[in-house]
């Protein structure tokens, strides 16, 4: 196993040099879900290893989980120290050998990097071991657990805290290539159904949108406070479109889409004759809540937990 | 009631929490710091500081009919009410007797900010901050900030002085206080999601969100895994103490991140 990741390191690094950053589509589904079953695979097998050799599982060693972290941490200090394209981008035909290297390696776009995927792989690897380990070993606990005894606390600490976690990433990062994510401008002329995605891009929606309404709530000072925008849905050019409020912050979900107010044309304010919606599609997105939810309880609960063991140690 | 009544609210609850966090720390005292047991009279006063304030909270509400969350003054209300509330959770949870001091001092803060300032009553929040998600968000940053910082002055002194036994009371510190970080940025991505879209979208702050909680993270399974070399413990506390510095306003100096929706007031 230790061989297997050296390997995938080293040739994240050679892809990394040769073909530059990751093309995002090559992840979509069913790459994704193959990546996750390999992943899984691979957890599995690093078991079966340890049980068949009654050698300790090189996956949930401590070492292994230390490297883990440290891996994602020095990603993340790359991804911190380095200013990103999204933000940045270095003057062409830049002399500075330091800034060329760290271009080479894709430090500047490092989330679309070989060697950002290779880490959050192996991150994810390690936490569905550790995982599955303490699962296994709980379900023997819970095998001798007699009926009224109470639930042990720090277990169910470490489970929502663990695999909420693995499940928040797993979805943020598998789900991403799946995401459509386009930006739409809608008027009072009629309802359409094209919006653009980047780079050049367009996307047809599988519903119709149109204006009928835009208005600015403002304080006495002249601030704005709240801006809406009443919308014509329709699922076909044909069929009878319905009217929906849609306020900034406040999105609407329309099958499938979340669809949010964006921007209007700021110049004519109230005036303004259209919106910029932004609409976005997340196949991934209850996976990803779930593991949000599952962190916060863990988060709660660790917190109240540790507590009474610090209680009880006083005691 | 509304704006001119705030004066007197805002003396009362401050003397309550004074109050508070004087009897904590002279029980404290008294108990030599051995039982840690927890003050009734604190707990009162603090009780009494957070009753003052909520009525003034919800009779503002009535007044405005319409929920105190649209203007900076107005947030400046329920930061002070949750420093209190969370000051008074970790401490009966805890027993940390200088917990009360923080959060009546935080709550304090925050109040006198409206007495001396009245302008921001009507400066309107943008309309993405006008959101629930921004006073738990914020609260539960700020408090873990507190928290975390004590466990970086533990560290720092047995560094300097191994003889120290302070090994126990950092760990608390750090679980208590990576328990609030981790909400904080928990409520920042539901938050995210509902305003623009994404949970997480790689803005400078919310990597160096991600940097400080990961060397957190890396502390507890070092002290988990029953790590021996004290001194990289430490160091490690000291780096991720850097790093939250750098998340919570380092940031602003940082030139790669001046185009972060997170970097205010440039």
């Amino acid at each position: 196993m230790k061989w297997l990741f050296s390997i995938l390191g080293i040739l994240s690094l050679i892809l990394q040099l040769i073909t530059g950053s990751v093309p995002l589509h090559l992840f979509a589904f069913p790459t994704n879900l193959l990546a996750l079953l390999l992943l899984l695979y691979l957890v599995w097998m690093d078991h079966r290893f340890s049980l068949r050799k009654e050698k300790p599982s090189v996956l949930t060693s401590s070492s292994a989980s230390i490297l883990a972290i440290t891996g994602l941490l020095l990603g993340m200090l790359v991804l911190g120290l380095f200013p990103q394209a999204e933000f940045w981008s270095p003057a062409p035909n830049e002399d500075n050998l330091f800034i060329q290297i760290a271009y080479c390696l894709g430090f500047y776009s490092f989330t679309s990097s070989w060697i950002f995927v290779f880490i959050l792989l192996h991150f994810l690897t390690v936490l569905a071991a550790v995982i599955y380990r303490r699962g296994l070993s709980l379900l023997q606990k819970l095998k001798h657990t007699q009926k009224g005894q109470r639930v042990n606390w720090t277990d169910l600490s470490f489970a929502l805290n663990h695999l909420g976690l693995w499940i928040a990433v797993m979805a943020g990062f598998l789900g991403s290539s799946d995401e459509i994510r386009c930006k739409m401008i809608i008027d009072r002329q009629g309802l359409i159904n094209v919006a653009y995605k980047k780079p050049n891009g367009q996307h047809s929606l599988p519903f119709y949108l149109g204006l009928k309404d835009f208005e600015i709530q403002y304080h006495p000072s002249g601030q704005i406070i709240d801006y809406r925008a009443v919308l014509w849905m329709a699922e076909s050019k044909e069929s009878f479109p319905a009217a929906a409020t849609l306020r900034v912050n406040h999105p609407l979900r329309y099958k499938a889409y979340d669809i949010y107010l964006s921007t209007y044309d700021v110049e004519k304010g109230e005036d303004s004759e259209f919106v910029v919606l932004l609409l976005i599609r997340q196949a991934w997105k209850k996976l990803m809540y779930s593991g949000i939810i599952m962190m916060v309880l863990g988060a709660l609960l660790l917190f109240i937990t540790s507590a009474r063991d610090l209680k009880q140690k006083q005691s | 009631m509304n704006w001119n009544h705030f004066g007197i609210v805002a003396l009362v609850s401050a003397v309550c929490w004074i109050l508070a966090a004087l009897f904590a720390l002279l029980k404290a005292k008294n108990q030599a710091l051995q039982s840690e047991a927890i003050s009734r009279k604190a707990l009162l006063c603090s009780v009494a500081g957070i009753v003052i304030i909520s009525v003034y909270i919800i009779s503002f509400w009535q007044y405005l009919e319409r929920p105190p969350l649209k203007t900076i003054g107005e947030t400046r209300l329920w930061y002070a009410l949750f420093m209190g509330v969370a000051g008074l959770i970790t401490y009966v949870l805890w027993r940390f007797p200088w917990i009360l001091s923080f959060s009546a001092l935080m709550s304090i803060v925050f109040m006198m900010v409206n007495l001396f300032k009245p302008e921001i009553h009507n400066q309107v929040l943008m309309p993405a901050l006008q959101s629930p998600w921004f006073i738990p968000h914020v609260t539960v940053y700020i408090f873990s900030y507190a928290l975390l910082g004590c466990s970086f002055l533990l560290a720092l002194a047995a560094l300097f002085k191994p003889a120290l036994n302070v090994d126990r009371a950092i760990w608390h510190l750090v679980i208590a206080g990576i328990s609030c970080f981790s909400l904080g940025m928990l409520f920042g991505a539901l938050w995210a999601k509902e305003a623009w879209g994404n949970y997480w979208s790689w803005d400078p702050k919310e990597t160096w969100a991600a940097i400080t909680w990961i060397v957190y993270i890396l502390y507890i399974h070092l002290i988990r895994f029953r790590y021996r070399n004290k001194k990289i413990v430490y160091l490690v506390l000291i780096f991720a103490f850097v790093a939250l510095q750098m998340c919570w306003y380092g940031l602003n100096y940082l030139p790669a991140a001046q185009q972060s929706i997170h970097v205010y007031g440039s």
